[in-house]
């Protein structure tokens, strides 16, 4: 068998001309799967499982409630902005109904504390230029509470009366709520989705319907936790 | 022809590993020996709690995966609607604690065998290097050399006590049970 080298040695001119110009096409292509081999194969099927944006929601502070933010806004894929910490607060285990106006307070390793409120379709976040939480952290959710008739539970001064759930366990290095709070519900390896009501205090603590102008969707329904 | 000689060349090719494994002699295999069990359970509910969320060692990928209340829960024992997930209402489970023994055991069998034995100090383990971030360690320093949680594990590690009489105050200290975190 000849070897490459042993064809170069005996080829014409052009011949040469033609190696030169393969081997310049074999080098791209060489690099170019270097290069593509720098991606993060299991990242990128995550991302890819997720699928598209919900019919018109456009990407930003609105979109894909629920999914796990920091998947995409993180170092890598780096899609912009950076993500600290992100997630969403539904109203209880069994919808996908949003929270907006809840509190989500973090408390770090270091003694920092922030607070975010929950928009109209119920997402949080914090940009890495915002905030910069060390891990471990402790959350805890303040829920807005509500009376039947849809008007916010206030105290004798009139202040609202905000409903506390506290994480029993800390957050130790994902940036992504929903990493451990997936929309799939309670299993083996998840608590199920961030929510405010057991399903007995859905009826004694209503939350209001989504915002017309909200510019977000709910999650598809695919399926119920049990309380 | 040509062929044919090249796919006898690759027949040869591709034995010549296998004839040399089969020279390889038998190795000995000798049991592990590994700290008490019954001491473990006073040491397991320390690493559930700093090491076993879900979004670190609970999860089934991890070489040291734990099982707990706090993260993963071990399959088979019962369902997410009565309780059995994690954060719900089913405590960790003996059986739960038995796979993280086994975890914690089986990450490095040899060297814990010689730390039991007196022959290798806990820090030759990475069970004792990572939490101390004096290896790498993705979930960064969890605690200290000398910290409350540090003490419970490699004085459990040690084993110079008599099973089942495992001091576990640094254990309950670390858990936050008593004054020292």
């Amino acid at each position: 068998m000849s070897s490459p080298l042993t064809h170069l040695a005996g080829a014409s001119a052009s011949a040469l001309g033609g190696y030169v110009a393969r081997l310049g096409a074999g080098a791209v292509l060489a690099l170019g799967l270097v290069l593509g081999g720098c991606g993060n194969p299991v990242i990128d099927a995550e991302i890819e499982a997720l699928g598209g944006e919900a019919e018109g929601v456009a990407p930003g502070e609105f979109h894909r409630p629920g999914q796990p933010c920091a998947l995409c806004h993180n170092d890598y894929p780096g899609e912009d902005p950076l993500m600290a910490v992100a997630g969403t607060v539904f109203a209880d285990p069994v919808s996908f109904h949003p929270v907006e106006g809840a509190e989500v307070i973090l408390y770090d390793a270091v003694g920092q504390i922030f607070r975010k409120e929950t928009n109209c379709i119920g997402n949080f976040f914090w940009t890495r230029d915002e905030a910069d939480p060390q891990f471990p952290f402790a959350v805890e959710v303040r829920c807005p509470t509500y009376n039947t008739d849809g008007t916010p539970k206030t105290d004798p001064t009139g202040k609202p009366i905000f409903k506390v759930k506290a994480m029993g366990s800390w957050v130790s290095r994902d940036r992504s709520c929903a990493g451990c709070h997936s929309l799939t519900g309670r299993q083996l390896d998840s608590t199920g989705w961030i929510y405010c009501n057991t399903q007995q205090e859905a009826a004694t603590n209503p939350y209001p319907p989504i915002a017309e102008t909200c510019a977000g969707k709910p999650p598809r329904q695919k399926g119920a936790a049990s309380e | 022809m040509k062929r044919r000689a090249l796919a006898v060349f690759a027949l040869v090719l591709g034995a010549l590993p296998l004839g040399q494994a089969a020279c390889v002699p038998e190795t000995t295999i000798t049991d592990a020996i590994c700290p008490p069990y019954e001491d473990f359970k006073k040491v397991s509910p320390v690493l559930e709690q700093r090491c076993g969320t879900l979004d670190c060692h609970g999860q089934v990928s991890r070489p040291l995966r734990l099982y707990s209340n706090l993260g993963l829960r071990l399959p088979g024992i019962d369902e997410p609607e009565n309780g059995y997930f994690p954060g719900g209402t089913v405590p960790t489970v003996e059986q739960e604690i038995e796979a993280n023994y086994r975890a914690v055991c089986g990450l490095e069998p040899e060297i814990i065998t010689d730390v039991v034995n007196g022959a290798a100090e806990p820090t030759d383990l990475t069970l004792v290097r990572k939490p101390r971030l004096t290896e790498k360690h993705k979930g960064g320093r969890i605690w200290d050399e000398g910290k409350a949680g540090d003490r419970c594990l490699v004085a459990w590690l040690k084993a110079d006590y008599a099973p089942g009489t495992f001091n576990d105050g640094d254990c309950k200290a670390a858990l936050g049970v008593d004054s020292e975190q």
